[in-house]
């Protein structure tokens, strides 16, 4: 089985040749699924090559329409000979068969780009804005008072980053304070456990999630932007600073929240892995001894895994959200607190998404794999630099600060 | 039941090549438990196996094997006591000897009787019934060469002689590393049903984290001559590949964790 391809306008047109059969399904549905991967949604194969069709290969081709169909992509086949043509015919495929000319169907994609934006940039709410508030009970690496936990109830249109524990009895509130992400109401976390995996907790019906919080920075309110972005001929992943300096230029806005969901390219982060209600009066958190506390991904971690982050960045940051916020990169101007929940990856679908519905099959398919507060690696020689992504999508709204809670 | 306390062992001391093999070990193995050893390479998985075995004498600490202070045993004297099958399916077995021949010197060790008298009727019987166990057709070639045998054969036959007269533990150093993918399964396969079916006390270092969630109800992880985690009872259940992984991706991580890395968190982390 050879494939040879070529992009026109929007259209991925496969070229196939040989038998599609059993002993060449595997190769071909896999050559399929890196190109849905790689971001081709609209696929047409020309299988004027193709000499041969089993069962084995209808069943490939109906995993690839299957993915695309979840994607809102397109597939279709076209110059295929007789006997491929009735095969799918008499199997009740016959509908993916193209009858055009290859020529007639080759169209110009236009983006849905909401009047004067830039390409792959969607407005989903005019003048929707968020308001920012602050949750601060505790700075690293003080003692934490467990008593300071403040509950809150995450309605649909919060957002937020910070450290807490779920609701539980008091004496396990002391001990399960660690990173947590809300984004649209539902909550990420992760136990301060070395061995423990994330969890999360998603509003149902009438449940409404609740959190413990010591330290958070929550924005509540309506999206008003997605940006979608991929690898292109000089960009060959995007670092978070790239991202927020992109919903600067589309928002206007000094003070960003941001939602990114997206394929990884390295991530660098750290998470709580003891409880600071543990810090006690005579202990001091000094040099080497924060491993106790803190773990760090050391590398570039979860390559190609898909990243669900929340963060908030500020050009300026004045009181009371500057202590929560750090230099985004070493040469920019943004500061950020950025928390990232790691999913195995899933291909999302091209132009306009839906926050709501990603967050949904992204919680309800595979646990996510790890959850982390997103570091600038700066050191000298050994630094990391930034968590990188290479195709996605950004939601993002202006915001404005609100009083501290 | 094993009782480990305190090994150390420092490979050539005070040299540039000094080897800090084993570290304060303290393992206690019940009787009648299945553990696996994994760790990274040098973590002092063999090493462990090959101080309970007698290959060498610790620098300190003691190991108690049934009761029994073996620590200070020479090899052959724990032989009685303890079953080893090696990574290199050649080693457990004598080449030019036949399977008979191979499996009576097992069924014989520590007695001193001539072998030429012991391949009698009776012990045939005993070892074609014990061979068929293997479901490899071996039952009717006892009077081959144990040396024309394929890799996987040799390597089912010495776990059969390791444990047929049910040593007190029986030590597995990565027996399956060396063979083809098919018959590295059958041997692990093997291996579950003799220990499961002799209720046996084994150890074994492997590499395969399939293995070692599949086979053992124990696993006990090492690093740099160091137990780093201990899975056993409902920990051990509901542990899989990837927590295994994760756990050895911490234990890198936490020592690349230094005083620069302590820094740019402190800095960075809020």
């Amino acid at each position: 089985m050879e494939l040879v391809t070529e992009k026109k306008g929007a259209i991925f047109i496969v070229r196939a040749k040989g038998r599609l059969d059993a002993s060449w399904t595997d190769f071909f549905t896999e050559a399929f699924l890196e190109f849905i991967r790689q971001g081709e949604h609209d696929l047409l194969i020309d299988a004027e090559g193709i000499s041969f069709l089993s069962s084995a290969g209808i069943r490939s081709l109906v995993r690839i329409h299957k993915d695309l169909t979840k994607l809102k992509g397109r597939f279709r086949i076209v110059n295929a000979n007789e006997f491929v043509v009735n095969t799918l015919q008499m199997t009740g495929f016959g509908v993916w068969i193209e009858k055009k000319a290859e020529a007639d169907l080759v169209a110009i994609h236009v983006a849905d780009a909401g009047g004067d934006l830039p390409a792959d940039c969607f407005l989903i709410e005019k003048n929707a804005e968020m308001k920012l508030s602050i949750v601060n009970h505790w700075a690293p690496w003080e003692k934490a008072d467990g008593e300071k936990l403040k509950t809150i109830d995450y309605q649909s249109v919060t957002f937020s980053v910070g450290v807490g524990c779920p609701q539980g009895s008091d004496s396990e509130n002391q001990t399960m304070v660690g990173d947590f992400m809300v984004v649209a109401g539902n909550i990420l976390f992760q136990s301060p456990e070395e061995e423990s995996r994330p969890d999360f907790l998603q509003p149902l019906e009438n449940f409404v999630p609740k959190f413990r919080v010591l330290q958070a920075v929550e924005a509540k309110g309506n999206i008003s932007h997605l940006i979608r972005f991929k690898p292109n001929a000089e960009t060959q992943n995007f670092s978070v600073s790239a991202l927020i300096e992109k919903c600067h230029n589309l928002l206007q806005s000094d003070n960003i929240l941001f939602v990114i969901l997206a394929e990884s390219d390295g991530m660098v982060g750290a998470q709580l892995i003891q409880s600071p209600t543990f810090i006690s009066d005579s202990m001091s958190v000094e040099g080497i001894g924060l491993r106790e506390w803190l773990s760090f991904t050391g590398e570039r971690a979860f390559v190609g895994d898909q990243v669900l982050a929340v963060g908030v960045a500020s050009l300026k940051p004045n009181q009371p959200l500057e202590p929560l916020l750090r230099q985004t990169s070493k040469d920019e101007a943004w500061f950020s607190h950025i928390h990232a929940a790691v999913f195995p990856y899933q291909p999302i679908q091209n132009g306009l998404l839906d926050l709501q519905t990603q967050l949904s099959r992204f919680l309800n398919g595979p646990p996510p794999k790890a959850l982390m507060h997103l570091i600038n690696d700066q050191r000298p020689e050994a630094g990391l630099g930034q968590t990188r992504f290479s195709r996605g999508a950004v939601w993002c709204s202006a915001i404005k600060m609100e009083e501290t809670l | 039941m094993l009782e480990i306390k305190g090994l150390i062992k420092t490979f050539f001391p005070h040299t540039i090549n000094e080897v800090k093999a084993l570290r304060d070990i303290d393992l206690t193995i019940q009787e009648g438990s299945f553990t696996a050893i994994i760790g990274t390479n040098g973590s002092g998985k063999s090493t462990l196996l090959n101080a309970i075995a007698g290959t060498f004498i610790p620098d300190s600490g003691s190991i108690l094997l049934a009761g029994q202070p073996i620590t200070f045993w020479p090899e052959f004297q724990r032989a009685k006591l303890i079953g080893r099958v090696f990574q290199n399916p050649f080693a457990g077995t004598a080449a030019e000897m036949t399977i008979a021949e191979n499996i009576v010197m097992a069924m014989r060790r520590g007695l001193s009787h001539p072998l030429s008298k012991a391949v009698t009727s009776k012990a045939r019987a005993e070892i074609k019934e014990r061979v068929s166990v293997l479901k490899m057709g071996l039952e009717d070639r006892l009077d081959n060469p144990i040396g024309t045998l394929s890799g996987g054969q040799r390597q089912a036959l010495t776990l059969l002689m390791a444990t047929w007269l049910k040593p007190k533990i029986l030590l597995l150093d990565e027996h399956t590393a060396a063979l083809d993918p098919k018959s590295a399964a059958k041997v692990a396969e093997l291996t579950k049903y003799i220990v499961d079916k002799e209720k046996l006390t084994a150890m074994m270092v492997t590499h395969s984290m399939q293995q070692a969630v599949d086979l053992p109800d124990r696993i006990v992880m090492m690093h740099k001559g160091k137990i780093v985690a201990d899975y056993q009872k409902e920990h051990k259940q509901r542990v899989r590949i990837p927590d295994l992984l994760a756990t050895f991706d911490r234990v890198q991580k936490k020592e690349l964790f230094d005083e620069s890395v302590a820094t740019l968190l402190r800095e960075q982390y809020v």
